[in-house]
């Protein structure tokens, strides 16, 4: 029984982190801005394509490969968000909603003609396949690794979010924004980064995602509803909200399917209704 | 107020005129598959098949021209491809409708097709109930409990006495079960658990886990193609879940060949049950296979693939047989009984059902040249559709 | 999820034998209301983003729900054995789908004078009201979460209304009308023809559809690519919406 639990916490950790990194991006930016950017799965989804085809067309190892999905999403956002995005801040919510959602049909349309419709595959080097048996409990490797990246990205978000400069602008900006401003501080530059780094965390979870839940021209679609679970759940603006949310998720989810299989999909969205009602902010939510 | 009334008047207008169109001297064939969304490959692939046909045959047959009509769906939606049928038949005069890759799909249109009198060619889903729907609907796909019941059977006769079934909770999902168990405990075995993963399940690993804690001697595994077949494959070996120590049976997509190449070394001894075999030996399979890869930047054909082209040879022939005569009830009478060789292997419609019989391969993942590849371990020929007939 | 409850709600009756379809109708629109305002004292809890995600949770749980009992709708292939009768004993259904296009043009008359009524009442009013300062109102003495539940279960029976009509002009019901997509399509429509009109949800609705209609028809793989395109240059060029674009230039004129 022990041993169930264990792996069961095991693997929906892993699962949760997947999720975190999708989505704590996007609570970031959707805290600091309110900007509600629907299509920060398809930045997902191309750090998937990216990080697929560099390994196939290039023959980079996957260690090479997952960077290169974090850097390439980073500068492709950056380029969308100084034309296209910026001159959303100031439209209503609806108007995001609708402009994103464009922006993801786009994205979609553009992978099925470049990439195709197939499911891609990821070649996993050797090292990160199979298990390793610890006390009679069969752990994966893989989901070891996605914990592992994940851990480590969230000790340097914390880190840089409490100790540097641009994590002090970044939290100024997210608790006050007309403050910062008011302070003489570029809002603007500083939210340009956020966005970088947020599509970037993205692009490098999409590319982990790959081996777990595939990748298709239709993973924007897909991920969206588990990463806004995650951004509402946790609270917006906050690392420690969606890193908690993320893992409740995950942790919900696969337990809940494996203790219960027969409602085990109800389970996170009752979940997500309950919490909401009774904390409306999510768990970490500030405003 | 006004307005509003003006607008009714605009709309009704253009119902009236756009019905007006004449029959012309092309054959127009409706297509109605889900182009975009979750399954847009399987309507890439199926159309791709489509193509491949006509492309080798000729676009013209008895005299007309074939002319395609391609309308999308966007994933299972029953009442919009009854719609776009319905908009095919009344407003693009279509002679024939094809298509229907989802079970939902396929019954929502089904109505029209008898209302109208026009042939359906049911190109993939493979729902059993689909062809007891309308008397002009012929399949040239498969059914589930025609590849999943023998299969069971099979099974049995090699040895293994109990199973576990995890199938995904969908009409598919659930008729390969109820098949596959069938097949399975009226040989003698017995089911050992059951369990049902959401269609669209991101994360196997809580299923597969139940499926250890049992440890039963086989596990039967149901999931619709795509990225699913790789992503479970790989949390049953997370689990230590793969042969010898384990059977790991299925139906055909879960080894088909991305998710082979995805799973790699551990999808091993994999044994499969499918109608169509991408390595099957056989002059005419490697004539398609070579065909196809040629055409499609080196993409293998695969099931949605050969429905879809023997859909086309169904066509083509009846046509051919009624002279150019598009009448539903001719053609239908022609594909009653219709025999042919296919890339898949021998294969016929049966005239009472106007469902496909076929042979059932069983195969093995093995390594062939150095490549791991579905090995044919086990034909059984001349299978019809076990639940016909059950019904009534 | 309420388009999906109403057209669940007139396939079931049908199936179990009551195809008639004005009662049916009506029936189903009451039910989605009574269902909305049930559901509105929670929706009225939250506002943002949690109101986004509560409804979006409640209707996948819904989803979840219609899919785990097959036995009552059909599960994923979808409920089959609908039988419309014709309407007044007289139009049947038919395959050129007169009666069927006329029937739902009635009935889209009838709800939007409905709505129109409705907006131009004191309640309509009071909507207003809330729209434009939500504070405002309980300080003037207006129940406004009690507007909200009330104007949450009528729009929810319009929803229903539309769904019975789908159920019964189409004789298909299947889990998509519960759907995330399907929701998602009918917000794209009203803002895309602008939000707080009841002409733009019209508009918007006409120009979506043909536009996809069109689209798919010239290439079924990729149409949605000028679909997002026109979503982009509506925000972009027209932030309040295609209506309230148009209202601009007439002003202009003015």
């Amino acid at each position: 029984m022990i041993s169930q639990i264990v792996i069961v916490l095991f693997d929906g950790f892993a699962f949760g982190m997947l999720l975190f990194l999708l989505s704590v991006g996007l609570s970031v930016t959707l805290g600091m801005m309110n900007f509600i950017n629907l299509a920060h799965g398809a930045f997902g989804m191309f750090g998937g394509y990216v990080a697929v085809t560099v390994m196939r067309q290039l023959g980079l190892p996957f260690l090479v490969a997952l960077p290169l999905a974090f850097i390439a999403m980073a500068v492709l956002s950056v380029m969308i968000e100084r034309t296209l995005f910026r001159r959303l801040y100031k439209a209503g919510e609806l108007n995001q909603v609708l402009f994103t959602i464009g922006v993801v049909f786009v994205a979609a349309a553009a992978a099925t003609f470049i990439f195709g419709t197939v499911q891609q595959v990821i070649i996993l080097p050797d090292w990160l396949r199979g298990s390793v048996e610890i006390g009679g409990i069969r752990f994966g490797i893989y989901r070891a690794f996605i914990i592992l990246v994940a851990l480590i990205i969230t000790a340097l978000l914390v880190f840089g979010l409490e100790r540097t400069r641009l994590g002090a602008q970044i939290r100024a900006a997210v608790d006050n924004q007309r403050m910062a401003q008011g302070l003489g501080l570029d809002v603007e530059r500083v939210f340009a980064i956020t966005f970088a780094l947020g599509c970037g965390l993205a692009g490098l979870g999409g590319a982990l995602a790959v081996e777990i839940v595939g990748l298709s021209p239709s993973f924007g679609f897909q991920m969206l509803v588990y990463v806004l679970i995650v951004v509402s759940v946790g609270g917006l603006g906050s690392i420690s909200g969606s890193f908690a949310g993320a893992a409740l998720l995950g942790i919900g989810d696969v337990a809940g399917k494996y203790f219960w299989p027969e409602i085990g999909s109800f389970l996170i969205y009752l979940l997500l209704v309950a919490i909401l009602l009774v904390r409306p902010l999510g768990l970490f939510g500030k405003r | 107020m006004l307005k509003t009334t003006a607008l009714a008047m605009v709309l009704g207008l253009g119902v009236a005129w756009s019905s007006g169109a004449v029959a012309q001297e092309t054959l127009k064939i409706g297509v109605i598959l889900p182009y975009s969304g979750p399954f847009a490959d399987a309507a890439n692939q199926l159309q791709a098949g489509i193509d491949l046909y006509i492309a080798e045959h000729g676009d013209e047959v008895a005299g007309r021209k074939i002319e395609l009509i391609k309308r999308d769906t966007g994933g299972p939606a029953p009442d919009v491809a009854r719609r776009l049928a319905q908009e095919l038949v009344v407003r693009d005069n279509v002679d024939i409708l094809a298509g229907f890759a989802l079970t939902p799909e396929a019954l929502g249109a089904a109505e029209i097709a008898t209302e109208a009198q026009k042939l359906m060619v049911v190109m993939n889903a493979a729902t059993s109930v689909i062809t007891e729907q309308s008397p002009y609907i012929v399949r040239t796909s498969v059914t589930i409990p025609q590849v999943n019941y023998a299969f069971g059977t099979w099974a049995y006769e090699q040895g293994v006495r109990e199973a576990y079934t995890l199938v995904a909770d969908y009409g598919p999902g659930i008729d390969a079960e109820t098949s596959f168990a069938k097949g399975f405990t009226e040989a003698g075995g017995t089911i050992v658990g059951a369990d049902r993963t959401p269609v669209a399940n991101p994360d196997f690993s809580a299923y597969v886990q139940r499926v250890a804690d049992a440890d039963p001697e086989a596990v039967y595994i149901f999931v619709p193609g795509g990225a699913q077949p790789a992503a479970i494959g790989k949390a049953l070996v997370d689990r230590g879940l793969s042969p010898p120590d384990i059977k790991v049976l299925g139906q055909g997509e879960l080894t088909h060949p991305e998710a082979l190449e995805s799973m790699g070394e551990t999808a091993r001894g994999i044994i499969t049950t499918f109608h169509y075999t991408l390595e099957r030996d056989d002059p005419l399979n490697k004539a398609y296979v070579d065909g196809y890869t040629a055409a499609n930047n080196g993409r293998e054909p695969d099931l949605f693939s050969i429905g879809g082209y023997d859909g086309m040879h169904l066509i083509y022939e009846a046509v051919k047989a009624t002279n150019g005569d598009t009448s539903g009830d001719a053609l239908i009478e022609a594909a009653k009984g219709m025999a042919w060789d296919s890339p898949r292997g021998p294969m016929s419609i049966d005239p009472e059902t106007r469902d496909v019989i076929q042979t059932v391969y069983i195969r093995e993942v093995q390594e062939v040249d150095g490549e791991l590849q579905n090995v044919i371990v086990h034909e059984i020929p001349n299978v019809k559709d076990p639940l016909h007939g059950a019904a009534q | 999820m309420f388009f999906g409850l109403g057209a669940y709600f007139a396939g079931i009756i049908s199936v179990r034998g009551w195809g008639e379809p004005i009662s049916g109708l009506l029936m189903a629109g009451i039910f989605a209301g009574v269902i909305g305002y049930v559901v509105s004292f929670l929706i009225t809890r939250v506002q943002h983003l949690a109101l986004i995600m509560v409804t979006l949770g409640l209707g996948f749980l819904t989803y979840e729900l219609a899919n785990a009992m097959p036995w009552l709708t059909g599960g994923t292939d979808g409920l089959r054995g609908i039988r419309t009768w014709p309407i007044f004993g007289q139009f049947k259904f038919d395959l050129w789908g007169y009666t069927g296009y006329a029937y739902a043009l009635a009935v889209l008359f009838l709800c939007f004078l409905l709505s129109r009524r409705l907006v131009n009442s004191s309640f309509g009013l009071a909507l207003r009201g809330i729209r434009e300062n939500v504070k405002r109102m309980p300080a003037i003495g207006a129940d406004h979460k009690g507007h909200l539940r009330l104007i949450y279960a009528i729009s929810a029976s319009i929803a229903g209304l539309a769904g019975a009509l789908m159920a019964q002009t189409t004789n298909t019901v299947a889990l998509d009308s519960l759907s995330f997509e399907r929701s998602a399509d009918v917000v794209v429509m009203l803002i895309l023809g602008g939000t707080g009109r009841l002409y733009g949800a019209i508009l918007g609705t006409i120009i979506f559809l043909v536009a996809r209609d069109q689209l798919a028809g010239i290439n079924p793989q990729y149409w949605y690519f000028g679909i997002g395109i026109l979503l982009m240059v509506v925000v972009l060029f027209m932030p309040k919406g295609i209506l309230g674009f148009l209202a601009r230039i007439v002003d202009r004129r003015n």
